[in-house]
């Protein structure tokens, strides 16, 4: 893939760098005791946070209660397939939900050796006081927020809806670190979120200058002809004539290559019906060709499209004008 | 919390035929936008096809992600309002939010008292930085605004795979 060239690198750059050097390195002092809670999560269990309880006695904790209403987690599939495919550890995090194949489960019995709690440790938030091992092991409910908890470590519902987020928060950008070129190598959680913000910026750059590329190409290019080409070469295969009154006539496309005109080709058999597609309708939509009864999608975005819409007729002499200049 | 479920390869499958569906939305509203006429001005040729792709993108996309519906619905009040949107925009606030770092980098600067203190300033700055930028991205993101920042993560990244995914899709029209 050819690469476009750039505009120079934004000039806040270097003043991030020197923001960091005039302070001390405050990166270090928030994300890391973060991380080092969300990504530890080795040997101690896991426990439930159930919001509104009291207080955090060990038994309590394992007792069998009525779920709370989870928090809202991302429900979307295909982020979680990003996720899936972006993630370094497609195994099971530390901290995850119900789904994920649980802990050994630890006797009861060892969970009544674990003493109490002490819930008068208001502090919430990530002070590591010395004290009872607050970790305790719990079967899976599937309502039930699963937080893993360091040792001595507090755990009223506070900290832990706190941690829960934290670590919801720390799991995303370890897959936008993923993402983003050259950025694994960067700590702190302020220069991730730099090198985040440049990477979309220069995507959008990208579309510009694809943009105006299209629009110097365009006076040359006739997108109504390209259209009857790809419709020619597979409307005998679809067997299609439903394309606002599109004539099957043979086009030259000069400015194709072959690559292209395949590539083109494949979209055109599989997807043209003549109106937009979603991915997960395609096949739907193939079946309801005839129907005329498109999807909401289609609905909604072809009233985005009808920005002039010109006649059928009246797209007929542009199309000749300009065939005539290729 | 996320889940790791097995990696599905429906995203790694179905990016070709993201990138398929984009090319194909975007051929389709260039054709209806009458992009191929000429009595258009460089400027307002190059505004269509941006608009073109911006709404092929986010149709192909669908409405799951909160960015495409925000998008979408950018889209069409801009184009009812004929107001172009602008992108320049981004320069003037990460220049705003380096004026601010120099002012919170001199305020700061002088005599942290104690280690306690110094701390405690740490931690405040570098709350304040991250919380500059995930403003700043906030304005990239579409839809970034009423978003808390767990929820802009993931628009973000979604955001930054379809943009990728729209980029190419654009080449392979413009480079075939």
């Amino acid at each position: 893939m050819r690469h476009t060239s750039q505009p120079p690198p934004p000039q806040e750059l270097p003043t991030a760098g020197g923001e960091i050097q005039a302070l001390i390195p405050a990166s270090a002092a928030g994300p890391s005791s973060s991380s080092s809670s969300a990504g530890g999560g080795g040997g101690s269990g896991s426990f439930t946070a159930l919001l509104g309880l009291p207080t955090s006695q060990a038994m309590e904790l394992l007792l069998p209660r009525v779920a709370p209403p989870a928090p809202t987690f991302p429900s979307d599939p295909d982020l979680v397939d990003r996720a899936a495919r972006f993630s370094p550890f497609s195994s099971p995090s530390p901290s995850s939900a119900s789904p994920t194949p649980p802990p050994p489960p630890a006797p009861l019995a060892a969970a009544a050796k674990r003493k109490a709690e002490p819930g008068d440790r208001a502090s919430k938030g990530k002070a590591a006081k010395k004290g009872k091992p607050a970790a305790g092991d719990e079967d899976e409910k599937p309502a039930y927020v699963h937080v893993r908890a360091r040792r001595g470590q507090a755990t009223d519902s506070h900290s832990l809806a706190e941690r829960a987020r934290r670590e919801k928060i720390n799991a995303r950008m370890e897959l936008l670190k993923e993402l983003v070129p050259g950025c694994s190598k960067v700590s702190g959680t302020a220069l991730v979120l730099d090198e985040i913000i440049n990477h979309v910026q220069s995507l959008q750059r990208q579309v510009e200058y694809l943009s105006m590329r299209l629009a110097a190409v365009n006076p040359r290019v006739d997108f109504g002809g390209l259209d009857n080409f790809l419709t020619t070469e597979c409307g005998r295969i679809a067997g299609l004539n439903c394309k606002n009154g599109i004539d099957l006539e043979q086009v030259t496309w000069p400015e194709m290559g072959v690559h292209g005109a395949r590539h083109l080709m494949q979209l055109q058999q599989q997807f043209w019906h003549g109106d937009l597609v979603h991915p997960h309708q395609m096949a739907s939509q193939w079946e309801k060709r005839g129907d005329g009864h498109p999807p909401v999608f289609s609905n909604s975005s072809s009233s985005l499209f009808g920005y002039d819409l010109t006649s059928s007729g009246a797209q007929q002499p542009p199309t000749t004008k300009l065939k005539t200049e290729l | 919390m996320l889940m790791y479920a097995s990696p599905s390869l429906s995203m790694l499958q179905g990016s070709k035929q993201f990138k398929h569906a984009i090319l194909k939305n975007l051929l389709l509203g260039l054709r209806k936008g009458g992009v191929a006429s000429r009595d258009m001005s460089f400027h307002e040729r190059k505004n269509a096809i941006r608009h073109a792709a911006d709404a092929a993108l986010a149709t192909a996309r669908g409405v799951a992600p909160c960015w495409s519906r925000s998008l979408t619905a950018e889209l069409s009040h801009g184009r009812h309002l004929r107001h172009a949107k602008s992108r320049p925009s981004e320069c003037k606030s990460r220049s705003k939010m380096v004026c601010k770092n120099k002012i919170l980098r001199r305020s700061l600067r002088p005599r942290p008292k104690s280690k306690a203190t110094a701390k405690a300033a740490r931690v405040v700055v570098a709350r304040t930085m991250v919380r500059r930028r995930a403003r700043a991205l906030r304005e990239i993101v579409p839809g970034g605004r009423g978003m808390d920042e767990c929820t802009l993560l993931g628009e973000t990244l979604d955001y930054a795979v379809s943009l990728k995914a729209q980029v190419d899709a654009m080449q392979l029209l413009c480079y075939c």
